[in-house]
C-alpha cells in the first residue's frame, strides 16, 4: 500500500481545502511534515485514521473526538448548515489498483451523532472506475485494524511492544502483517459449531447407534477443550494484569529512597533468575533430545568390545583379510590349469593340492562385511564417547544453573526480609502487596501449565475418537456421504493448521534475524535483542566474554528502540513476503507505509541516528511528523541522517494562525538556508499546510 | 525482489499444500477466498453457511 495524497476539507483546525501529497518514489520514500507541538501534527495523523476507520479509528488521546468539523465554520451563521461539511480524502495504491477514499460528516449529523459518517471508496482498475459497495469492509481487508498501531503511531506509544506482557499484541501484529490471520480465521470458522457441528449433526442423523454415541462423546470432549482454552486464556490475562501490578509496585519501591538500592538489587537478581530459568529449560530440552536420539549408544560398550574382539581374533588368525580368495581357486579349477602352467586334470595330485586350498581360502563378501562391521563398531564407540561427553557437559550446566537460580532466589528472598522489616509503613505495605502478587503470579503460572497439559491430553483423546468414528461401519449411502464430508473438513483443517505452523516456523527466524541485526546497528554492541518463541521482545546484555547473556530490564529508550526496530523489521519482512508467490491467494504479506508522529521521544543522539538511518531503507514509505526538537534536537541527529540518506522526497510545514504562540514554539522555522514563517498572529485559529519546494 | 525469469523455490508451506489431495486443496482455496474479504469484519454474516456449502459442493 502506498499513500498518494491526503486532502482535508474543514477537518478540525484545517479550514477550507488543503492538500498534502506524499512522496511515492521508491528511492525518495520519506515525506516530512515539520510542525511545532500544538500546530496540528496529531490532527493530521488522526485525519488519516478517521478517513480509514471513522471515529473508532481516532487515537485515544485525540481530544474532543466528536468535534470533527472546523469550529469557526460550525459557528459561522452566514454559511447554511447544509454547506458545513468536514471531509477527508485519501488517495492510495494497493495491489496495482488506485483507490480514492472519502469520508465526510456534515454539521447536523455531527450534532446528532458524529460517529455516523458518509464514506465512499472508488477504485480504478484497467482504466475503469468502480465504486465499492461495502467500502468499510474493503478498507479493513486492505488495512486491517489490528496493524494500525504498527503503521500509524504517536510518540512513545510503540514502546509498549517491548513489555514482557505484550506478547499477545506482538503475536497479533506479526500474524496480521504477514497475512497469517487469514489462516487462523479460516481454521476457527471451519471448526465452528455451525460448520463442523452441522456436518457432524448430519452424520449423527444418518449413522448407526455406535457412531452416534462416538460423535456425542467427541462433541463433549471438544466443548471441554474449548472451555479449557478459554480458562487458559483467562488465566493468561490475569497473569498479565498481575505482572502489570507487580511492575507498579516495583516502580513505587524503586522511587522510595529508603529501599531504592535494595529494590534495584532484587530486580537484578530476579532478572538473572529469569534468564537462568529460561536457559535451564533450553538445556533440559537439549538433554532430552540427546538422550532420545543418541542415548542408546551408552549401552553399547560391551557389544562394541565383543565385536572388536571377534574382528581382532579373525585378523590374528589371518582369516581376515583372506590370504587367497575362493573365487580365484575356483577359476583355476574351472580352467584346469594352475598359474604355474601345470595341468590340473581331474584325479591328478596337482588338482588335489589346489582343491585343498579351498578349505582355507576366504570370501570377498565376508572380507567386506567384516570391514564394514569393524568400521561401524568404531563409529559406535565414537558416538558413545561423544554422547557421554555431551551429557556430562549439559548435566553440569543444568546443575550449575539450578545452583545459580537458588542463589539468585535466596538473594531476592533476603532482600524481601530486609525491606519487610523496615519501619516505613508505606514500604511495608508495598512489600506485603508484592508478596501477595507474587503468590498470585506463581499460582497463575502453575494453573496455565496445568491447563495446557489437560488440553494436550484431551487433544490426544480427540484424535483417537476421530479415528474410531472414521473407522466405524457405515451401512447407509447417506451416512457414508456425511462421513466423507467430515473427513474432507478435518483434512482441510489439518492442512490449514500445518500451513499456519510452517509459515510461523519459517517466518519467525527471518523476522528475528532482521530484528537482531537492525537492533545491534542502533544499540551498543554489548546489547542484543531477540524475539522469543512466545513472542516476547527481549533485550540481553553480554557482561563477560563467553558467559551467557543477561536479561536486561530495559530503559524507556531501549524499549522504544527495540519496538521501532521490531516494527520496521516486520514491515520490511511483509514487503519481502509480498514478492513471494503464494499458492493460496491472500496468504501473503503486504507493503505498508509507516506514519509516525514524533517517534523519537526522549531518545539520545545515537539512538535517534540509528533509527533515522534504518527507517527509510526498511519501510517502503515513511511519513514523519516532527517538531523542531524531534527533527533538529540532540545535535541535529535525525536531520543529519535523513539528509545524508538522500531519501527525503517531499517536505512540508504547518503554518499556525492563532492569537498566541504556543509555549516552546518559534515564529520561524529554519531549514538549511531557508527560513519559513510558521506562526501568524490571528484572532481566528487555523492551520495551513505549506510545501517546501 | 526475486528474479521473475528464475523459477522460485517453493516454501515449506507451499510444498505441504501441494502434497495435500486435490480435493482438499480446492476446499481450502475456496474457503480462503470466502474468508479473505470478510476476515477483518466484526460481523461476518453467512460465513459459516458459505463454508458448509463449499464442503458439500465438493463432496456430493
Amino acid at each position: 500500500m502506498k499513500l498518494i495524497c491526503l486532502t482535508l476539507r474543514n477537518f478540525r483546525q484545517f479550514k477550507g481545502e488543503q492538500e498534502l501529497r506524499f512522496s511515492d518514489y521508491e528511492d525518495r520514500n520519506v515525506t516530512i511534515v515539520h510542525a511545532e507541538n500544538g500546530f496540528g501534527k496529531s490532527a493530521l495523523l488522526n485525519a488519516l485514521l478517521w478517513c480509514f476507520y471513522g471515529s473508532e479509528g481516532l487515537s485515544d488521546d485525540f481530544s474532543n473526538k466528536e468535534s470533527i468539523l472546523n469550529q469557526s465554520l460550525a459557528v459561522d451563521s452566514s454559511t447554511p448548515d447544509s454547506d458545513k461539511v468536514a471531509e477527508v480524502e485519501v488517495s492510495f495504491e494497493h495491489d496495482g489498483e488506485r483507490f480514492r477514499l472519502i469520508r465526510s460528516l456534515d454539521y447536523l449529523q455531527e450534532k446528532a451523532d458524529s460517529r455516523k459518517t458518509k464514506v465512499t471508496l472508488e477504485f480504478t482498475k484497467d482504466g475503469q472506475t468502480f465504486y465499492e459497495r461495502l467500502p468499510d469492509q474493503r478498507i479493513r481487508s486492505i488495512l486491517p485494524k489490528g496493524i494500525v498501531p504498527l503503521i500509524f503511531f504517536e510518540g512513545e506509544g510503540p514502546s509498549r511492544f517491548a513489555l514482557e506482557d505484550k506478547s499477545g499484541e506482538v503475536e497479533t501484529a506479526i500474524r496480521q502483517t504477514l497475512g497469517l490471520s487469514l489462516l487462523q480465521q479460516t481454521i476457527d470458522d471451519l471448526k465452528h459449531q455451525n460448520v463442523r457441528g452441522r456436518l457432524r449433526g448430519e452424520l449423527k442423523e444418518k449413522a448407526n447407534a455406535e457412531t452416534a454415541e462416538l460423535l456425542e462423546r467427541l462433541e463433549k470432549l471438544e466443548a471441554q477443550v474449548e472451555r479449557r482454552k478459554e480458562s487458559k486464556a483467562q488465566a493468561e490475562r490475569n497473569l498479565n494484569a498481575t505482572n502489570e501490578d507487580l511492575r507498579s509496585v516495583d516502580d513505587a519501591l524503586e522511587k522510595n529512597r529508603e529501599v531504592q538500592e535494595l529494590q534495584k538489587e532484587r530486580a537484578r537478581n530476579e532478572d538473572l533468575a529469569a534468564t537462568a530459568v529460561a536457559e535451564l529449560e533450553q538445556v533440559e530440552s537439549e538433554l532430552s533430545k540427546v538422550i532420545a536420539e543418541d542415548g542408546f549408544s551408552l549401552f553399547t560398550e560391551e557389544l562394541v568390545a565383543r565385536g572388536k574382539a571377534i574382528v581382532t581374533r579373525l585378523r590374528n588368525e589371518n582369516r581376515i583379510p583372506a590370504q587367497v580368495l575362493n573365487t580365484f581357486i575356483e577359476d583355476l579349477l574351472n580352467s584346469d590349469r594352475c598359474i604355474c602352467t601345470r595341468c590340473l586334470e581331474p584325479g591328478s595330485p596337482e588338482r588335489a593340492a589346489v582343491e585343498r586350498l579351498l578349505t582355507t581360502a576366504g570370501d570377498q563378501n565376508v572380507n567386506n562385511a567384516v570391514g564394514a562391521i569393524d568400521n561401524a563398531l568404531g563409529r559406535l564407540a565414537q558416538l558413545r564417547e561423544e554422547t557421554s561427553r555431551r551429557l556430562e557437559e549439559k548435566n553440569k550446566r543444568r546443575l550449575q544453573l539450578r545452583d545459580d537460580i537458588r542463589v539468585y532466589k535466596n538473594r531476592a528472598a533476603e532482600i524481601h526480609q530486609k525491606i519487610g522489616s523496615k519501619d516505613n509503613e508505606e514500604v511495608r505495605a508495598l512489600e506485603d502487596k508484592r508478596s501477595v502478587l507474587q503468590d498470585r503470579r506463581d499460582s497463575l503460572i502453575g494453573e496455565i501449565a496445568r491447563i495446557a497439559q489437560q488440553i494436550t491430553d484431551d487433544e490426544t483423546d480427540l484424535s483417537a475418537l476421530k479415528q474410531s468414528i472414521a473407522a466405524a461401519e457405515k451401512s447407509e449411502e447417506a451416512a457414508k456421504l456425511a462421513q466423507r464430508r467430515i473427513d474432507a473438513l478435518e483434512q482441510s483443517v489439518s492442512l490449514l493448521e500445518d500451513l499456519l505452523r510452517l509459515e510461523i516456523e519459517d517466518l519467525i527466524p527471518m523476522l528475528n534475524k532482521q530484528f537482531k541485526e537492525h537492533f545491534s546497528h542502533v544499540i551498543d554492541r554489548d546489547y542484543e535483542a531477540h524475539l522469543t518463541d512466545d513472542f516476547k521482545l527481549r533485550i540481553t546484555q553480554q557482561l563477560q566474554d563467553g558467559a551467557p547473556p543477561v536479561l536486561v530490564n530495559p530503559s524507556t529508550g531501549q524499549r522504544q528502540v527495540a519496538s521501532l526496530v521490531f516494527i520496521a523489521s516486520l514491515v520490511s519482512l511483509a514487503r519481502e513476503r509480498k514478492d513471494i508467490q503464494s499458492i493460496v491467494k491472500g496468504l501473503s504479506g503486504a507493503d505498508y507505509p509507516m506514519v509516525m508522529d514524533s517517534p523519537f521521544g526522549q531518545l539520545g543522539a545515537n539512538f535517534r541516528r540509528g533509527i533515522a538511518q534504518l527507517l527509510p531503507f526498511l519501510a517502503p514509505q515513511v511519513i514523519l511528523f516532527a517538531s523542531t526538537e524531534q527533527y533538529f534536537g540532540v545535535s541535529d541527529a535525525v536531520a543529519d541522517e535523513l539528509t545524508k540518506s538522500k531519501r527525503i522526497g517531499k517536505r512540508y510545514y504547518l503554518a499556525y494562525h492563532a492569537p498566541t504562540l504556543p509555549k516552546e514554539a518559534t515564529e520561524f522555522l529554519k531549514i538549511g538556508d531557508g527560513e519559513f514563517q510558521q506562526y501568524f498572529r490571528s484572532d481566528e485559529m487555523c492551520t495551513k499546510i505549506c510545501e517546501i519546494k | 525482489m526475486p528474479d521473475p525469469s528464475e523459477p522460485q523455490k517453493l516454501t515449506r508451506s507451499q510444498e505441504r499444500f501441494l502434497e495435500a489431495p486435490q480435493l482438499v486443496q480446492e476446499i481450502v482455496r475456496d474457503c480462503i477466498k470466502e474468508e479473505r474479504p470478510l476476515m477483518h469484519m466484526k460481523h461476518r454474516p453467512e460465513i459459516h453457511q458459505k463454508l458448509t456449502a463449499i464442503v458439500k459442493r465438493h463432496i456430493s
